[in-house]
């Protein structure tokens, strides 16, 4: 009984690895892109800079405050 | 601007219209009909939809939001010693689109900026450096670029605005 249960355990912990290995191919395929040397360099310079709004945005920001209720 | 002047905007529901939608891109009039809602029910991506006071069952605009990984390659040693070796959390907003009959009234920009709250409001707790767009189209790029947004990729349409500065 003990083995069966342990064949069913086994069997369970297959199933559910292949359906997270499933879920992470898929999930890869969604939401994960590389940036190539160049793009990797600009983009992190970015981020590494203090973070500043322009005039625009801030403004739409603000409007937003007014215009919209956001639930 | 009477009309749209002041408009709700929250996650898609029942009650929303989905299939009277129309934008004038065939492709974003179809997602909200057709793929929207399941893409909310296998938690794909979020849905938020803008609908006004008076006729809060009419979608006006929407917009998706879901998130990203960005996998940096060869930083130069100097940045790469700063960052470690893990991708880069960022929110996507993968569609944005305003019906026929409410373009013009600055709807477009009330859901760019609700997405970015929404973002902001989350990216302590979670941790999300940027907000990134799929720009549909030039004109659609364009609308971002006002905004701050610029490109991500040579070889991509997608646009990114910082939200958080990484700490160094």
């Amino acid at each position: 009984m003990k083995v069966e249960l342990g064949n069913e355990e086994n069997s369970d912990h297959f199933i559910l690895t292949g359906a997270l290995e499933q879920a992470e191919i898929t999930v890869q395929k969604h939401e994960t892109m590389t940036l190539k040397a160049k793009n990797s360099r600009i983009f992190f310079e970015a981020l590494a800079a203090p973070i500043r709004f322009n005039c625009k945005l801030a403004a739409a920001l603000d409007e937003h405050d007014q215009r919209v209720v956001s639930k | 601007m009477t009309g749209f002047q002041n408009l709700f905007i929250t996650p898609l529901n029942p009650t929303h219209d989905r299939k009277g939608f129309q934008c004038g891109v065939e492709a974003l009039d179809r997602y909200l009909k057709i793929q929207a809602k399941q893409d909310v029910k296998r938690r794909i991506g979020r849905v938020f939809v803008a609908t006004t006071p008076d006729n809060p069952k009419a979608t006006i605009g929407y917009y998706t939001l879901s998130t990203l990984s960005i996998e940096l390659n060869q930083l130069p040693e100097k940045l790469a010693w700063k960052w470690p070796k893990h991708p880069v959390p960022a929110a996507l907003i993968g569609r944005l689109a305003v019906s026929n009959a409410a373009q013009g009234q600055g709807v477009g920009k009330m859901l760019l900026a609700d997405a970015i709250k929404r973002t902001l409001a989350v990216s302590d707790q979670i941790a999300i450096y940027a907000i990134t767009v799929d720009a549909v189209n030039e004109k659609a790029k364009g609308f971002c670029e006002q905004f701050g947004f610029t490109r991500l990729s040579d070889d991509n349409p997608r646009l990114f605005l910082p939200l958080k500065s990484i700490n160094l």
